[in-house]
């Protein structure tokens, strides 16, 4: 009896006991929190208020209620970042084909992608993520929340729309009006959803949006200000437009509401200055931020290891070569193209005239960009052979019957002319390449143009060689191939090349979406063009800008500095 | 009098309109199409045709150049092709910076050039006239541009000492640090014609019987030198100054590109190579404008000042 | 001088020694005279063959800056006794029995030093002009086929060494090669763009001057016209025009060709259009002077008196008013030369004047202008030295022969 008696006390009393140890304990770590912080009371340093507050979260010894800029350190903030370099054109994203439009451009807009810093990876911009359909031919975003035009309007589907449908329209006079042309609509599905349908799948089609054509521009502000607008742009890029002085400067400044985050530097200061020369004097008195080294001044950077610190060599995603018309005499047999191509001198060219800055170029396609075969540029046939060059030309039965060192062709001499714009170093490169030509008995004139009648002879076929360049819109190389599709004459195909062969692949590579399978295509144009040399491939160029010690966060990509957003660049303070 | 000044300013005139007939020709005759240039490497043709006639360029050339000459006369100006911009509007922002330019480069070669001249002449055939004679002589044969490249690697890269480019307020301490250089380099040439002016006119002066007189008469030497000789030299010296004027302004052409100083002439190569027809009419004919205002000066000051010259026998 | 007089016979006799021992003074003048014109050429030809690729003489040798200078200065020290020289037997040949304003002129110049320096130097040049093939080290840089080009993409820009005394340009070439050749384009531009121009508006100067009145008025207009047109853009849209006109006339069976300008142009490569547009923008300061001196001297006596005499207008205007026309527009052609030579650098700056394969200095200035700023500047420091120091001698001798002819200077 007691022993029950003791067991019943017992359990009332532990339960007690541990009720009173449990209540007691609770009270001690169920303490209040009265501000709901997560915090407790006693631990709370400032009760009524959200502690995380007093806290630096992104570790720019702001505190974070201080902090407008969250996720940014606020003592990078500050400067302006100056660039002397040619005059834009416009600030029309519809209009823009330059690239010093498009170094402005990429900083006042966004599109719906954008390539992530220095590399041509494709990231998410206005559209935060999006879907493709099987077929590929339907393309769903999904916008970000909380993006801000300049003006301070949200940015939604219908904006898209419009900047589509503005860019599609003959009123705008784009010239980038053909990058749409495989849109068949686009539909407004809710405020932050846009589905665009193209008549085919594109493969390219996402790298091509991130070009400036489709950055988004808001209806109210381009009607607003009409035939003014190139000179007045809003839009949501991380920079805000401040003023444009005809031919003198044009200052943008940083967007405070930028979705990606406000940008450190205050001011992007472009100043216009045509001159090479000057511009590196600019460099080295420290007064321009970020610039090329120019040619001439080669032997003096290598020189100067201050300078190679602070610089970056890109390998761009460009090639120059030698337009052979394809359509007119004597071009239009492919045994003296192939022959040329064996003729001119490649290497020493580029390792005397050209410093040994740029990479020797086979083919269309640059090392940098993925569709580059190294097998093929390894094997290529047509190099530097004078010998093999008259060999091909005897046995075709182009030799010289008159005895004046000059062959003849379908009864003409082949004297032929040799074009370039004005350049001092393309000179150069002309002389010897006369001097080449006339080794296996083909005599070349050389003249100079001006850029703009040269272009002009370009479209009109006014031409036998020429030499020019041509860089990547996008990073695809389906933007190198269109140059020698047939439906491209005479602009960009200026050699009015043409291969059904080719054709077909070409066509068939923008829609296939097996990689290995489209990788194989491209290689198998290459073959093609390399068998058939419309152009003499000369050289894929690499730039080195070098920027001031006080500039920091630089990122350059193969598609130029220019196209850049520069939301990492800093400036130290001392320098600000 | 006024009808010798109204007939000159109604030849002005007919210059004017000759000199713009002539450019409007060239402009037509010149190839490169100002539409495709504005469509960069990319060509749309329904855009380029969309410009043309947005520009007015698809219109017989009797109806363009009545128009463009309406305009200009009444002074309505025609609006520039790449900016869009009112062409008043666009030299009004850059002609300041060119006069502010060259009057600061005439102001430095006066400076340096009229003392040199007459303390040449005045100390003829010494140490010092040779030196200013050769000076002035290599002044006037050195290429502008390569002066100005010159002074640009020595004082704004290597010491610092002045800046380049174009300032945002002209009469500032940034205005006249950036003049510097360029002005130096435009007046050089012509302080050297300026000092071999002054000293062969001042050298013609002091041997004229006045000054004998002025002498006996017992006046120092300061006295003789400053306010007789020197006044009535300086006729011929400014005529010359104002006739350099029109040659200023072609010189500040290369200075502007070299210096990057957003004046007139930078607008005009670039307005050129874009085949800116607008930008490139109405700069011609303010550059025109500009010399025969000068000449019509100079012709007047010339008559007015000096009875001798009869302009009734051997002008219009 | 003949004397017509008839002579006694003692006078005779002492007259006709003085005539044979002047005769023969003046042949001892002539033959020293000779023997400096020699002597003057054969230093010329030492010189020069001094700057041949290979060489030394005895212990000078090219390479050394010091040697160089001393050469130079040798040269123009003996180029100049020798002018001195050649003066006083000048002097003595041609004026010794002749007294008239030409000799006042000629002693004037004479005395001038900076004058005689000029001459000197423009002596050179038409010197190094007419026989650039002999004194040029390497052959003729504008044609390509003189040059090796393994040879020339291994020696691009090089600086001034042993085989290459003034370094070698963007293109391999030799550029003292370069300098000599280049002065045939600079004479040859501005000497007929001088004279053409000079014609232009000695011709349109006289008629307007010669028939006042309404010729007078539109002659006028048009000066101020071209005086006042700008250059510039005349120049550049003169380039780029005329490379690609081409008009023919056809007729049955032939086509006659008017004017096939590929080839206009790529004759000089280039300076075609340069010549035309300093031509036609150039002959204002011609014209203004032939007017006004023809005006002042219209209405002079001598010219009322051949009028009187009922000479046409043609002779008035030719034989007695240009002779007093002449001195001053020398003076102006030569001053020209030098301006055409500065101009033709400038437009060259510009990448308006010559074209590529041009050999001229504003093209070698051209070519090398982006290395101004840096240790190769002496590719842009050589031609301008070239122009610079010729123009000092046109400039020179301009304002020699101004003073000379001044009829105020009344030294």
């Amino acid at each position: 009896m007691k022993q029950k008696n003791m067991g019943w006390i017992g359990i009332l009393i532990s339960l007690l006991l541990i009720g009173g140890i449990v209540s007691l304990s609770g009270c001690i770590s169920e303490e209040k929190d009265s501000d709901g912080d997560g915090v407790p009371d006693s631990e709370d340093k400032h009760p009524g208020e959200d502690d995380a507050l007093y806290e630096d979260e992104d570790g720019d010894g702001v505190l974070n209620k201080d902090d407008q800029y969250p996720g940014r350190n606020d003592t990078k903030f500050g400067g302006t970042f100056v660039r002397w370099a040619s005059e834009p054109s416009t600030l029309d994203p519809a209009l823009s084909t330059d690239q010093a439009s498009h170094e402005i451009l990429t900083k006042l807009f966004d599109a719906l992608v954008q390539f992530a810093p220095g590399t041509t990876e494709i990231e998410p911009g206005l559209a935060e993520s999006w879907d493709v359909s099987s077929d590929g031919t339907v393309y769903t975003f999904t916008l970000r929340e909380g993006v801000k035009f300049h003006n301070g309007r949200n940015l939604t589907a219908q904006d898209v729309k419009y900047t589509i449908d503005r860019l599609m329209d003959p009123a705008t006079a784009s010239p980038r009006a053909n990058f749409a042309e495989d849109i068949t609509s686009v539909e407004v599905v809710d405020e932050k959803t846009v589905k665009i349908t193209t008549a085919y799948a594109f493969v390219p089609f996402l790298a091509k949006l991130a070009y400036t054509c489709f950055m988004i521009v808001p209806k109210e502000e381009v009607e607003k200000y009409g035939d003014e607008w190139f000179k007045n742009p809003v839009g949501t890029g991380p920079f805000k437009f401040v003023k444009w002085d005809a031919g003198a400067v044009i200052e943008v400044e940083a967007f405070d509401d930028y979705w990606g985050g406000r940008p450190y530097i205050d001011t992007y200061r472009y100043v216009v200055q045509e001159d090479d020369e000057t511009i590196w004097q600019g460099i080295k008195a420290g007064e321009v931020s970020l610039g090329g080294v120019p040619s001439t001044h080669w032997e003096e950077f290598l020189d100067d290891d201050q300078m190679q610190e602070y610089s970056q060599t890109t390998a761009e995603l460009v090639t120059y070569w030698l337009y052979f018309n394809c359509q007119k005499w004597p071009f239009n047999n492919v045994d003296i193209r192939n022959a040329i191509c064996y003729a001119l001198k490649k290497k020493e060219v580029l390792d005397t005239i050209f410093k040994g800055r740029h990479l020797e170029a086979r083919g269309p396609i640059p090392p940098a960009l993925w569709g580059f075969d190294q097998d093929l540029y390894d094997d290529y046939e047509y190099t530097y052979d004078p010998q093999k060059a008259k060999d091909l030309l005897d046995s075709k039965g182009i030799v010289d019957t008159n005895g004046d060192g000059i062959r003849e062709y379908e009864g003409q001499e082949l004297v032929l002319e040799y074009s370039s714009y004005v350049s001092s170093t393309w000179q150069t490169a002309a002389e010897t390449h006369q001097a080449n030509l006339r080794e296996i008995g083909i005599e070349a004139n050389y003249q100079q143009y001006d850029f703009a009648t040269l272009i002009g002879n370009a479209d009109e076929g006014n031409f036998t060689m020429m030499t020019l360049g041509w860089g990547t819109d996008y990073p695809d190389p389906e933007n190198f191939m269109i140059l020698f599709e047939t439906k491209n004459w005479p602009d960009p195909n200026h050699a009015r090349y043409s291969n059904t062969e080719f054709d077909t692949l070409a066509e068939n590579a923008k829609k296939e979406t097996d990689v290995a399978k489209r990788l194989d295509m491209y290689k198998q144009m290459t073959a093609i063009l390399q068998e058939e040399n419309p152009h003499w491939w000369f050289f894929h160029p690499r730039i080195t800008n070098v920027w001031q010690p006080w500039i920091h966060g630089v990122k350059i990509g193969g598609q130029s500095f220019s196209n850049e957003k520069c939301l990492e660049l800093w400036i130290d303070p001392d320098h600000q | 009098m006024r009808e010798y000044v109204l007939k000159k300013i109604g030849l002005m005139f007919v210059v004017l309109i000759g000199v713009y007939t002539i450019v409007f020709l060239l402009c037509i005759a010149a190839p490169g199409d100002p539409a495709r240039l504005a469509m960069g490497r990319a060509d749309n043709p329904e855009a380029r045709a969309i410009l043309r006639e947005k520009w007015g360029l698809n219109e017989p050339l009797y109806v363009q150049y009545y128009t463009t000459l309406k305009s200009l006369v009444t002074l309505d100006f025609p609006r520039s092709f790449r900016y869009r911009e009112d062409v008043g509007d666009l030299v009004a922002a850059r002609l300041p910076r060119t006069i502010f330019l060259g009057v600061i480069a005439i102001g430095v070669s006066v400076l340096i050039a009229v003392p040199a001249g007459v303390v040449s002449a005045y100390k003829h055939n010494s140490i010092i006239d040779n030196i200013t004679m050769v000076a002035s002589q290599i002044g006037v044969a050195t290429p502008n541009f390569w002066l100005g490249l010159m002074l640009i690697v020595v004082f704004y890269t290597k010491l610092g000492w002045f800046e380049i480019g174009a300032p945002d307020a002209l009469l500032s301490l940034e205005g006249f640090s950036k003049v510097t250089l360029p002005a130096i380099t435009l007046g050089t040439g012509m302080a050297a014609v300026t000092a071999r002016l002054t000293r062969s006119s001042m050298l013609g002066v002091i041997r004229e019987e006045y000054i004998m007189t002025a002498r006996a008469k017992g006046l120092t030497e300061k006295v003789v030198i400053l306010k007789h000789a020197f006044r009535n030299a300086l006729l011929p010296v400014v005529t010359v100054v104002g006739l350099q004027f029109p040659l200023i302004v072609g010189g500040a052409v290369l200075t502007e590109v070299v210096f990057g100083w957003h004046g007139l002439g930078q607008l005009y190569i670039s307005s050129i190579a874009a085949r800116d027809y607008p930008v490139i009419v109405t700069t011609t004919l303010l550059f025109a404008f500009g010399v025969v205002l000068i000449n019509l000066i100079v012709d007047l000051l010339y008559s007015v000042i000096d009875p001798r010259v009869k302009y009734e026998r051997v002008s219009t | 001088m003949e004397n017509d007089k008839p002579l006694r016979k003692s006078r005779d006799q002492h007259e006709l020694e003085q005539l044979i021992q002047r005769r023969r003074e003046n042949f001892k003048d002539k033959v020293k005279l000779a023997i400096a014109f020699a002597s003057g050429i054969a230093l010329f030809g030492i010189v020069f063959t001094m700057l041949d690729r290979t060489s030394t003489l005895g212990p000078l040798d090219m390479s050394i800056w010091i040697h160089r200078i001393l050469v130079v200065c040798v040269y123009i020290a003996v180029f100049y006794f020798f002018l001195k020289i050649s003066y006083k037997y000048f002097d003595r040949i041609f004026f010794k029995y002749k007294t008239n304003t030409w000799d006042l002129m000629y002693r004037r110049f004479k005395r001038n030093n900076a004058a005689s320096v000029g001459l000197l130097i423009i002596l050179t040049l038409a010197i190094l002009a007419i026989f650039a093939d002999l004194l040029s080290p390497y052959p003729d840089p504008g044609n390509n086929e003189n040059y090796d080009p393994d040879y020339t993409l291994k020696h691009l820009e090089e600086a001034p060494s042993k085989t290459h005394i003034l370094g070698t340009t963007r293109n391999g070439k030799d550029m003292l090669s370069v300098l000599i050749h280049g002065s045939r384009v600079s004479l040859a531009l501005g000497l007929s763009v001088q004279a053409t121009a000079s014609i232009i508006g000695i011709t349109i100067g006289s008629i307007a001057a010669y028939y006042s009145g309404w010729v007078d008025k539109i002659l006028n207009v048009i000066n101020d016209i071209v005086m006042a047109f700008p250059f510039l853009l005349f120049i550049i849209v003169l380039v780029s025009i005329l490379r690609e006109v081409y008009i023919a006339v056809r007729i049955p069976f032939t086509e006659i060709v008017l004017i096939d300008t590929p080839t206009l142009f790529s004759m000089w490569n280039g300076l075609a259009m340069v010549f035309l547009a300093l031509a036609l923008l150039g002959w204002s300061g011609t014209y203004r002077v032939v007017r006004g001196q023809i005006l002042s001297v219209k209405e002079m006596e001598f010219v009322e008196a051949a009028k009187a005499v009922g000479a046409s207008d043609r002779r008035i205007i030719f034989h007695h008013i240009l002779p007093n026309v002449i001195s001053p527009i020398i003076v102006l052609v030569t001053l020209g030369i030098a301006g055409v030579i500065l101009t033709e650098a400038a437009l060259s700056y510009l990448g308006f004047g010559a074209a590529e394969g041009a050999v001229s200095w504003g093209r070698a200035i051209y070519e090398g202008r982006e290395y101004a700023t840096t240790s190769r500047a002496f590719m842009v420091f050589f031609p301008g030295l070239a122009i610079v120091i010729s123009i000092l001698g046109f400039n020179s001798f301009g304002d020699g022969l101004r003073d000379a002819l001044d009829p105020r200077m009344k030294r």
